[in-house]
């Protein structure tokens, strides 16, 4: 809970205003606004920067260049665990599934969800280097949705208008956030990657999920939304010059579509073969079938583009209308393992979707397809 | 204090360990015997994906996090490994060659490293032993693969 009517001065004393909030009183005398002097430190290094009251501490650790350890930014995954050493925090979403992870006996809280309202400590765990390396540091922006377009029940597709615009590379993802709800989600850009003015989602409903409850059901073009960007490593730039497979699930095509539009613009697959495995529960669960034929008929001898439904035989009518992709019955890491058998050794291999799929992809491209793990990329962010 | 040329902590250890749970006296011995005690601090690597497989850990004191595949960075969702559990079994399968996780301690441990072959030779020694590890593992590998298999058809 966000604590209101904050002072403090000498003498301070502590009014239990509730069970939940305990406020500190002095002198009528309002705490500044102003950002904190946060540091932090791991076992290899130690770094400071400034948080606004407003903002979580690895978004602004991020923005700074401070390489805070992450990969959800939202709260799920726990990576962002550190230790409190000193400071006035707060703890924006009590119930977040990273605190799994944490220790509260030992002050332990995820950076993710804790805003800093003095100057502050905290303690990283591990050998951590805290020098970034991004070639675009996140950053907050503000945006309005332009365009909601339902794709299948579940699933829309989100265009807003950016301002600034996002500067983002093929693979990555951002956080957004509606002002009247509470905390960040991460989806990945569908677009090309550049400087873009406009950026397009793909936005799954979520049971009890009160953004994509207001995407569904509210939201209009001219709505604003705040963002956080770009995030995440799994990236792709066709200079690396490598042959690539993508194992992507449901929303997950969002980030794949990004890596085809940059490597088809670039000519990359005139050089290196891709191999896209989308998967799918049914035919009628299908979305950007249109997008990933155009990618197809553009390279049809490097570029190869498998749709895996995963509980539904393939209607012969999908075939005769996307002729470029070939449709499977079953789950497209156990299609991409059988069809590359013997010819994984070089790829680079991206994997986007549902975590029990990156889970599984992981196994079977470590297992089967023997490829470094320095080759498989992907950020879990669901 | 030490029973035997044991450590009786090592022996407290995989006393507590679910896996070996029923295993005799004598054999809990054996196994102590060739335990090897490690320390290992908080936010460090046990293992990581690609290393060699080759021995088992039983998790003595404190949490572990275990994060499938991984790429180097600590940085995945994973699960927490407790006091009392035993990872790093695929040092008893014999053909897993490489470490297909990454595990890093989430605090201060204290674990016992068992080297597989001798694990296993210890277990070939008490076949009633090596029938309750090897039940247990069959049963975790299927439990796991269930697990799995149920999320994934929820999945896409």
């Amino acid at each position: 809970m966000r604590p209101q009517g904050l002072f403090r001065g000498p003498a301070a004393r502590i009014f239990r205003m509730s069970d939940r909030q305990d406020i500190v009183v002095s002198a009528p005398r309002p705490m500044p606004r102003r950002a904190a002097l946060v540091e932090a430190r791991s076992k290899l290094a130690s770094a400071s920067f400034h948080a606004e009251p407003h903002e979580p501490l690895l978004y602004a650790a991020l923005r700074a260049g401070v390489a805070v350890p992450y990969e959800c930014a939202t709260g799920t995954c726990g990576t962002c665990k550190a230790r409190r050493l000193a400071g006035v925090t707060v703890g924006d979403w009590g119930e977040a599934p990273g605190k799994a992870f944490l220790r509260a006996d030992r002050d332990e809280v995820l950076l993710c969800q804790t805003r800093a309202l003095s100057e502050a400590s905290f303690e990283i765990p591990g050998s951590v280097n805290l020098a970034s390396i991004d070639r675009v540091r996140p950053y907050f922006g503000r945006a309005t949705v332009s365009r909601i377009d339902v794709l299948t029940p579940d699933m829309l597709e989100l265009i807003i208008e950016l301002d600034p615009p996002l500067d983002f590379d093929a693979g990555q993802f951002a956080v957004l956030r509606a002002p009247h709800i509470t905390g960040y989600r991460g989806y990945s850009m569908v677009n090309h990657p550049g400087r873009a003015k406009q950026a397009t989602f793909v936005v799954k409903r979520k049971p009890d999920g009160a953004l994509t409850d207001w995407l569904f059901s509210r939201a209009r073009p001219g709505d604003p939304i705040e963002w956080f960007g770009p995030l995440g490593r799994a990236i792709f730039t066709p200079q690396e010059q490598r042959t690539i497979v993508c194992i992507g699930g449901g929303s997950g095509i969002a980030s794949i579509i990004s890596i085809l539009e940059i490597g088809c613009s670039s000519r990359h697959f005139e050089h290196f073969e891709a191999a896209v495995f989308f998967g799918i529960r049914t035919g009628a669960d299908a979305f950007y079938l249109d997008r990933l034929e155009r990618f197809a008929q553009a390279f049809p001898k490097t570029l190869t583009v498998t749709v895996a439904l995963s509980h539904d035989e393939p209607r012969p009518d999908l075939s005769q209308r996307y002729p470029g992709l070939k449709f499977e019955s079953g789950f497209p890491h156990e299609i991409a393992a059988r069809d590359l058998a013997g010819r994984f050794a070089g790829r680079v291999a991206y994997l986007a979707g549902p975590p029990v799929l990156v889970d599984v992809g992981i196994r079977m491209l470590i297992t089967q397809g023997r490829l470094p793990v320095r080759d498989i990329r992907y950020d879990r962010f669901s | 204090m030490i029973v035997a040329g044991i450590e009786s902590d090592s022996l407290e250890a995989l006393r507590a360990t679910e896996i070996l749970r029923g295993v005799a006296e004598a054999t809990l011995k054996a196994i102590a015997a060739v335990a090897v005690r490690k320390k290992l601090e908080e936010g460090e690597t046990l293992y990581a994906v690609g290393d060699p497989v080759r021995s088992a850990y039983v998790v003595a004191a404190g949490r572990l996090r275990f994060i499938l595949g991984g790429d180097g960075r600590p940085a995945a969702r994973g699960t927490v490994i407790p006091a009392g559990d035993i990872l790093g079994w695929a040092a008893l399968l014999g053909d897993q060659p490489r470490r297909i996780a990454t595990v890093i301690a989430l605090e201060d441990c204290r674990l016992l490293e068992i080297e597989g072959e001798a694990l296993l030779g210890v277990l070939e020694r008490d076949p009633h032993a090596g029938y309750l590890v090897m039940q247990r593992l069959a049963r975790m590998i299927t439990q796991s693969f269930l697990e799995q298999s149920a999320l994934l058809k929820g999945a896409t």
